[in-house]
C-alpha cells in the first residue's frame, strides 16, 4: 500500500514538473498605488515592468490606483487567473499581501518600497542614501559658495535617509559646508519652484531634489536663475533626470533607482523556481540604487578628478567601508 | 409615459446609461472592441459569487458615506466633509483597537468610538457655523485637509507600527475584525449593517416628524423658520449625525477590510458625495447608486487587468454620470417650473 502511494506521489510530482517546465509565457502583474503617469514612483515602476516584460517575453498586466483596501482582493484575483508573479509597488501593500500570501502558495508576491520581511513575500527595500552620499560629494566639489540645498517631498524615513547620506557626503569633502533643507510636497511644481527660488536666495548653488512630479518646478527655477547668469545646479533623484527637458544642461547627476534591475531579478527567480521570500536590500552594492553622472557635463563642470572621486567613494560605500549615519 | 414619482429614477438611470455608452464609444474609438469590454466588465462585476461579493464589498462604504452626505444635504447642509469624518472614524477605531483590552464587547465599543469620532469631526464644522457663521461647505472641506494631515501625523507618530519605518499602524487584533460573509473576499457584516442603516434613514425621512422637518428645512429654510421649526438646531443635529455615519464607515472599513491604518487614503468620503447625488438623496436611490459604483469599479478593474483599459476611464464615467444627473435634474426642474408658471402668466 505504502509503495503504491509512493509511486503515485512520484508520478504526480513528475507530472507537476513537466507542466511547470513547459515553455509558457510568464504572467506578471504590477499593482500601483497611483497613476502610471505621475512622473515619479508609479511611472518609474510601469516603465521598468514594461521593459522587463518586453525583454523576457512575459505577459504583463498593470492595475493602477489600487488602495490598500483592495490589495488583498486583487492579489487573490491575480492568483485565480494563473499569474506567476505580482509586484505590489508600495509599502501600503505589505500588510494586505502578508495576509493573503499564505493562501496563495502558487503566486510569487513582491512588495517594493517596504522595509519589513513577512512570510511568503519578497520585500524590496530601496536605499538611495548611499547614492545620495555620492551626489553629496559631487555637490560639495561643484559648489563655490559653500552652501547647498536639499528638497524633499515629505519628511518620511526614506527621504530623511537620503538627506543624511547627502550631508555626510558633502561634509566628507568640506566639513564647513552648509546644507539647507525644505519639503515642498511631491506633486506641486509651483510650490517646489518657490522653495527652490528661496533656497537660491539663501545662497545655495547646488540643489539635490527628491520630489517626484514636483521636479519640474525645481528645474524651472534653476533654469531661470541660470539664465540671469547665476552658477546654479540641480541633482535629480529616483528617475534618471539628467536629460530632463527643462534644465538638462544644469543637472549634474541623478541618484537613480533602477527598478528594472530589481524587477528583472524577480522575473528570473520566478522563472527558475528559485524565488525566495525575505527582505532584499536594494542598494549601491547590487546595482539597483546608483548615481548616474550627466554625461554631457563630464570633463567640463564634472572634472575627471571629481568623477574619479565620486566613483571611488561609491566603491567604498558598496564595500561597507563608508556608512550612512543611522537616524537619531 | 413615466409616472412623475419615478422621474428621479429615470434621470439617474438615464445618466448612468448615457455615461457608460459614452465610455464604450470612447473605448471603441481608442481601439478596444466594445463587445469584449462589455463581456469582460460583466464577468468582472458579477460573473461569479466571488465577483458579486467583491462588488458588494466595494458598495458597503459607499452606501454609508452616501447616506451620510444625503442626511446633511437633504436639510440644506452642504457637508462635503465625509472624507475627514471617515478618516476620523478610521483613526479612532484603529487607536482604540490597538489599546483596548481584547474582550467580547471591544469591537462594538471601538466601532462606536469610530462613529463618535466622525460625529465630533462634523461637530467642529457645526460649531463654526453656529457661533462664527462659517459656511459648512467651506469648513468641512478644509477639515478634510486637516484630517489627512492629522492622519499622516498619527501613523508617523503614536500609531506607527514600530516594526517598520513606513507610515502605517500595526494590524489590529482578530477580535476587532468584522466577520467575513463570503470566503475568499472581505465582504463583511458591515454591508448588512449598511443596508439596515439605509432602511432606518428611510424610515426617519418618511415616517417621522424629524424627517419631515429636515425636508422642509432643506426645501425652504425661511418658510420652515416662519412655521416655528428649529432650523439651525435641526441642521446642526443632522450634520453631526451625518458625521457619525461617515465615521462608522471609516471604522467598519478598518474592522472589515484593511485591518490597519496607513497614510494612503482611499477617498470613500468624496465618493459618497457622488453616490448621494446620483441616488438623488433618497436612501433607495443611494443604495442603488452605491451598488452601481461597486459594480462599475470591480468590472472596471477586470477590464484594466485583462484588456489593458486605462483606469482613468472608470473615473471619467463616474464624473460624466454625476454631471449628467445634475444637468438632467436642472433641466427637469426648469421644465416643471415653466409648466407651473405657464397658465398663470397667460
Amino acid at each position: 500500500m505504502r509503495s503504491l502511494a509512493a509511486i503515485l506521489v512520484s508520478f504526480s510530482l513528475a507530472f507537476a514538473t513537466s507542466v511547470a517546465g513547459e515553455d509558457k509565457p510568464l504572467s506578471i502583474g504590477l499593482m500601483l498605488p497611483g497613476l502610471g503617469t505621475d512622473g515619479g514612483w508609479n511611472q518609474l515602476a510601469k516603465v521598468a515592468a514594461e521593459k522587463i516584460a518586453k525583454n523576457t517575453g512575459a505577459k504583463l498586466a498593470v492595475i493602477q490606483k489600487v488602495s490598500q483596501d483592495k490589495a488583498g482582493d486583487e492579489l487573490r484575483d491575480f492568483a485565480a487567473q494563473g499569474f506567476s508573479l505580482v509586484i505590489a509597488h508600495g509599502y501600503e501593500f505589505l500588510n494586505p499581501a502578508a495576509e493573503v500570501a499564505k493562501a496563495l502558495p502558487r503566486l510569487n508576491i513582491a512588495v517594493s518600497g517596504a522595509d519589513v520581511a513577512k512570510p511568503g513575500i519578497v520585500t524590496l527595500d530601496f536605499d538611495l542614501s548611499q547614492a545620495s552620499w555620492q551626489v553629496g560629494v559631487l555637490a560639495a566639489r561643484v559648489s563655490t559658495k559653500g552652501k547647498i540645498g536639499y528638497l524633499g517631498g515629505a519628511k518620511i524615513p526614506s527621504v530623511l535617509a537620503c538627506l543624511r547620506g547627502f550631508v555626510a557626503g558633502a561634509k566628507s569633502v568640506n566639513p564647513d559646508i552648509k546644507v539647507v533643507e525644505a519639503y515642498p510636497g511631491w506633486d506641486q511644481p509651483a510650490q517646489a519652484k518657490a522653495q527652490t527660488e528661496a533656497l537660491l536666495r539663501l545662497g545655495t548653488d547646488v540643489i539635490f531634489l527628491n520630489v517626484d512630479a514636483a521636479s519640474r518646478g525645481v528645474f524651472e527655477a534653476i533654469r531661470e536663475a541660470a539664465a540671469k547668469g547665476a552658477k546654479v545646479w540641480a541633482i535629480g533623484s529616483c528617475a534618471d533626470q539628467n536629460a530632463n527637458p527643462i534644465a538638462a544642461d544644469r543637472t549634474l547627476a541623478s541618484a537613480v533607482i533602477h527598478l528594472d534591475v530589481a524587477f528583472r531579478r524577480l522575473v528570473e527567480t520566478t522563472r527558475a523556481g528559485t524565488f525566495k521570500p525575505g527582505l532584499v536590500g536594494e542598494s549601491l552594492a547590487n546595482g539597483a540604487c546608483v548615481t548616474v553622472l550627466n554625461p554631457t557635463l563630464l570633463g567640463a563642470v564634472i572634472t575627471p578628478a571629481i568623477q574619479a572621486e565620486v566613483e571611488s567613494v561609491g566603491k567604498r560605500l558598496a564595500a561597507g567601508e563608508l556608512k550612512v549615519p543611522p537616524a537619531e | 409615459m413615466i409616472p412623475p414619482r419615478f422621474h428621479g429614477v429615470a434621470l439617474a438611470a438615464g445618466s448612468a446609461a448615457g455615461a457608460v455608452a459614452l465610455a464604450i464609444l470612447g473605448l471603441w474609438c481608442a481601439g478596444f472592441a466594445p463587445l469584449a469590454v462589455i463581456t469582460t466588465w460583466c464577468a468582472g462585476a458579477f460573473g461569479n459569487g466571488t465577483r458579486i461579493a467583491l462588488s458588494l464589498q466595494e458598495a458597503g462604504p459607499l452606501l454609508l458615506t452616501g447616506l451620510a452626505t444625503a442626511l446633511a444635504f437633504r436639510c440644506g447642509v452642504l457637508n462635503v466633509g465625509g472624507e475627514g469624518q471617515f478618516l476620523a472614524g478610521a483613526a479612532l477605531f484603529t487607536a482604540a483597537a490597538l489599546v483596548l483590552p481584547v474582550v467580547g464587547f471591544a469591537l462594538p465599543l471601538a466601532l462606536g468610538l469610530g462613529a463618535a469620532a466622525g460625529a465630533a469631526w462634523a461637530a467642529i464644522a457645526a460649531g463654526l457655523a453656529r457661533w462664527r457663521g462659517v459656511p459648512v461647505v467651506l469648513s468641512t472641506i478644509l477639515l478634510n485637509i486637516i484630517a489627512v494631515a492629522v492622519l499622516g501625523a498619527l501613523v508617523e507618530g503614536p500609531l506607527r507600527d514600530p516594526a517598520t519605518t513606513a507610515p502605517q499602524s500595526a494590524l489590529v487584533a482578530d477580535v476587532f475584525h468584522l466577520p467575513v460573509l463570503v470566503a475568499g473576499t472581505r465582504l463583511h457584516l458591515g454591508i448588512v449593517l449598511a443596508f439596515v442603516l439605509a432602511g432606518v434613514v428611510w424610515l426617519v425621512h418618511e415616517r417621522t416628524s424629524l424627517g419631515f422637518e429636515a425636508k422642509v428645512i432643506g426645501l425652504n429654510p425661511a418658510a420652515a423658520l416662519r412655521v416655528g421649526m428649529p432650523v439651525a438646531a435641526r441642521q446642526m443635529q443632522l450634520l453631526v449625525a451625518s458625521g457619525a455615519i461617515a465615521g462608522l464607515a471609516g471604522a467598519a472599513q478598518v474592522a472589515g477590510v484593511t485591518h490597519f491604518l496607513s497614510a494612503a487614503t482611499t477617498s470613500y468620503g468624496y465618493a459618497g458625495i457622488v453616490v448621494a447625488l446620483l441616488g438623488r438623496l433618497h436612501p433607495v436611490g443611494i443604495a442603488a447608486a452605491a451598488l452601481f459604483m461597486g459594480l462599475l469599479d470591480t468590472g472596471g478593474r477586470a477590464c484594466e487587468k485583462q484588456l489593458g483599459v486605462p483606469h482613468e476611464l472608470g473615473d471619467v464615467v463616474k464624473g460624466v454620470m454625476v454631471l449628467g444627473v445634475l444637468i438632467a435634474a436642472a433641466w427637469a426642474a426648469r421644465r416643471s417650473a415653466a409648466a407651473h408658471q405657464g397658465p398663470a402668466d397667460g
